[in-house]
């Protein structure tokens, strides 16, 4: 692997992905839909160039084929908030990201690396429990499902290598969508109580820059048609996860748990499980949920401070 | 003159903090603009009848204002507590989310189906307002004919005005299996958030705090209209001036932020974004003792003003002379958004009307209103609050009590509030 494209390249996890392409020696072309970049700052092994993913005829005229060996794919509308309701965006998403595919072969590229989702693995289970009556909330995880039974069949059948690593729950500084980590930040910052559900549920957040190794290393080194879970290697339930946030950057704080309803099913820890990118690729996460989440609020404080 | 210690208030709050001072050695003075202390916790009499004002029971457990509550009054009255919804004039127990079996056959299924159907959602889920948070406890059907028809009348809000920390233990969260079983028999367990509400024999709640108001320095009759931070002072309606050291405020935060001058604009902007129901509770005295058995009952239907109502008589027979009781009930609206008479058809006219009371055992109505009844959540509010608890404390006014804290805070905790500072 010596050059890639990186698609969605200034979005948070994107933008730390590019880093650390760069800092690994890669060259890169990052792709994202700004006319100049909000989070990349200027690299010489790196060129942006403002592009639309949805209009790939466009991408292959302005892309030079046989330049680039490996195609990352961030590029996904819609993400966090409301509109991970949105059916048709996701949808779209689905549809463009196997044209991102193909237009991937068709540049060159002997590997295409897409985000997944573990919520991938709450639909599926959501869709076959007899009964269920799944949120709007479970569309988007449905969107990355979709790409990827979609991606699945047309990599093999025109003959390009696909890997899916899937992010657990990714967090730190810089991130801007309204997501668990940092809303819950802002409201220790404001002063606002933390309310919450039983959280008994099992969950995993990974540090930003340990998400963007992970993709490095299985671009790198992964397994074609293999999916990679990106964890952090202890995963637990919810709530372990909120006190150790708590204890890290609001020790006087007094979370509430049990006070919103909850319905939700529960994944077994067993999904959790990052034995395959371990062993495959050598992934070790290395930034602790206390030391992350002391960086993220450390963060947001400068950014309220500034407003 | 000039005092350490001024507390503005002699209600609940102001008289802990002036009973913590003292404990601690200090002196302090306590303001009032009223001829008597008590605030909210005070009563209405006349001709033998005694009427609180909003507030009814204490259910605390904690021992500091339990010791403070004997030492004023004794061995209080314990009473089970036994509250009823009245919806579409039928008694539902309460709460009615796991009692549904007075309802009709449809109405139940209709209830149950939509429990079943409530959207699954992931444990980090936080509901954006009241109303998502009630149709994802209850289902839509209940959501939308109980609680968010009550949260009308009680919060002048709708739901989805609301925010949803506040809730807590205070709406019960049945399982699937509770609103099942509660839709099948009478015969259900209480699942009320407070197993016993205690009140004094004798006196009305105000009672509670004699202890209180017997030790510390009151002066009655003291309207606060300009408080000075630069040089320390407070001028009052009555041409009186102190001085002081320190201020603990148990006012309202508006009524405080009114009283000073050169407030920064930040500080006036949030005192601004707050906001607080308002009522009027029109008293019964009744001639019998012929009075629904329930110490308090919600109305949920919509065309009796009235949200909940409380009976005085039943919380203590010292409250109403031999052979009678007594009624209060609870309109939450603006000052002067209905006239004395629509009032009193929309409340007491109703009970009449449906055969609760009967017009001709009934003494005399009384109309009284309180401007500051609770604190709403609505969603500045916390920002907004300690933007201005903080430039107030900067300014050595520390506030306290439920409109000083501006937080949901039962009687207990508005004492708490009080005894607590530093």
């Amino acid at each position: 692997m010596k050059n890639v494209i990186i698609t969605g390249a200034d979005g948070f996890v994107g933008s730390y992905t590019v880093k650390h392409f760069l800092a690994e020696g890669k060259k890169v072309l990052a792709l994202d839909m700004g006319e100049s970049p909000r989070r990349l700052e200027p690299h010489p092994n790196m060129q942006y160039m403002q592009c639309d993913i949805s209009n790939t005829k466009a991408m292959l005229e302005a892309i030079p084929a046989n330049e680039y060996d490996t195609f990352i794919h961030f590029a996904w509308a819609g993400s966090a908030g409301d509109a991970r309701f949105d059916y048709n965006l996701q949808m779209q998403n689905a549809l463009n990201t196997v044209e991102c595919l193909k237009a991937a072969k068709q540049l060159g590229c002997s590997r295409f690396v897409c985000a997944g989702t573990i919520m991938e693995y709450e639909v599926e289970a959501a869709i076959h429990e007899q009964g269920s009556r799944p949120g709007m909330g479970y569309i988007y995880g449905m969107g990355k499902h979709i790409a990827h039974c979609l991606c699945k069949s047309v990599a093999a059948n025109i003959g390009i290598d696909l890997l899916w690593p899937m992010i657990t729950n990714a967090y730190g500084v810089g991130e801007l969508s309204p997501r668990f980590v940092n809303t819950t930040l802002r409201k220790i910052i404001n002063g606002e109580p933390l309310q919450f559900t039983a959280a008994t549920q099992n969950y995993d957040f990974v540090y930003v820059t340990d998400v963007a190794k992970a993709f490095f290393l299985v671009a790198e080194k992964g397994k074609p048609f293999c999916e990679y879970m990106i964890g952090s290697r202890h995963a637990r339930p919810l709530k372990e996860f909120i006190l150790e946030m708590v204890k890290a950057c609001a020790p006087d704080a007094k979370p509430l748990f049990g006070d919103v309803p909850y319905t939700g099913t529960n994944i077994p820890l067993s999904i959790f499980a990052i034995d395959a990118i371990r062993e495959n690729c050598g992934f070790e996460p290395e930034v602790s949920f206390a030391e992350g989440t002391r960086r993220t609020m450390d963060w947001l404080k400068m950014v309220e401070l500034k407003q | 003159m000039k005092v350490d210690n001024l507390i503005l208030g002699a209600g609940i709050a102001g008289l802990g903090a002036a009973y913590a001072l003292r404990k601690a050695g200090q002196t302090a003075l306590v303001v009032e603009k009223d001829a008597t202390y008590g605030g909210l916790c005070g009563n209405i009499e006349k001709d033998g009848f005694r009427f609180d004002r909003f507030v009814h029971f204490t259910f605390t457990q904690n021992e500091e204002v339990n010791a403070i509550f004997k030492a004023s009054c004794g061995e209080l009255i314990r009473h089970i507590p036994n509250p009823y919804n009245l919806y579409h004039s039928q008694w539902i127990k309460h709460p009615a989310q796991n009692n549904l079996f007075p309802l009709s056959t449809e109405e139940k299924e209709s209830i149950i189906k939509d429990f079943k159907e409530r959207p699954v959602i992931d444990a980090t889920y936080v509901p954006k307002n009241y109303e998502e948070w009630l149709r994802l406890q209850f289902g839509n059907y209940f959501a939308e004919h109980f609680p968010m028809v009550y949260t009308k009348k009680y919060w002048m809000k709708e739901a989805k005005e609301l925010r949803t920390e506040w809730v807590g233990n205070r709406v019960y969260q049945p399982s699937l299996d509770e609103v099942i079983a509660g839709s099948q028999t009478a015969d259900t367990p209480m699942t009320y958030y407070a197993k016993e509400m205690r009140y004094p024999q004798k006196g009305g709640y105000k009672a509670l705090l004699k202890t209180m108001a017997d030790v510390a320095n009151i002066e009655y009759g003291m309207c606060v209209t300009a408080i000075c931070p630069s040089e320390k002072k407070v001028q009052f309606a009555n041409g009186r001036e102190i001085g002081y050291e320190k201020i603990y405020s148990s006012l309202p935060l508006p009524i405080v932020i009114e009283s000073i001058q050169n407030v920064p604009d930040v500080v006036r902007d949030a005192v601004n974004q707050l906001e607080c129901t308002s009522g009027y509770h029109i008293s019964v005295a009744l001639n019998t003792k012929n009075i629904p058995p329930y110490l308090w009952w919600y109305i949920y239907d919509e065309d009796i003003l009235a949200a909940r109502v409380y009976s005085p008589s039943l919380k203590s027979p010292d409250n109403v002379p031999e052979g009678c009781s007594s009624l209060q009930m609870e309109v939450y609206c603006k000052e002067n958004e209905y006239t004395e008479q629509e009032l009193i058809d929309g409340t007491v006219g109703k009970l009449v009307e449906m055969g609760i009371i009967k017009q001709e055992e009934i003494l005399f109505t009384h109309v009284g209103f309180e401007k500051y009844a609770n604190v709403i959540f609505t969603e500045p509010i916390y920002r907004a609050r300690k933007i201005v608890r903080d430039w107030l404390a900067d300014q050595d006014i520390e506030t306290i009590g439920r409109f000083g804290e501006w937080d949901y805070l039962w009687s207990d905790q508005s004492l708490l509030s009080g005894l607590k500072i530093k």
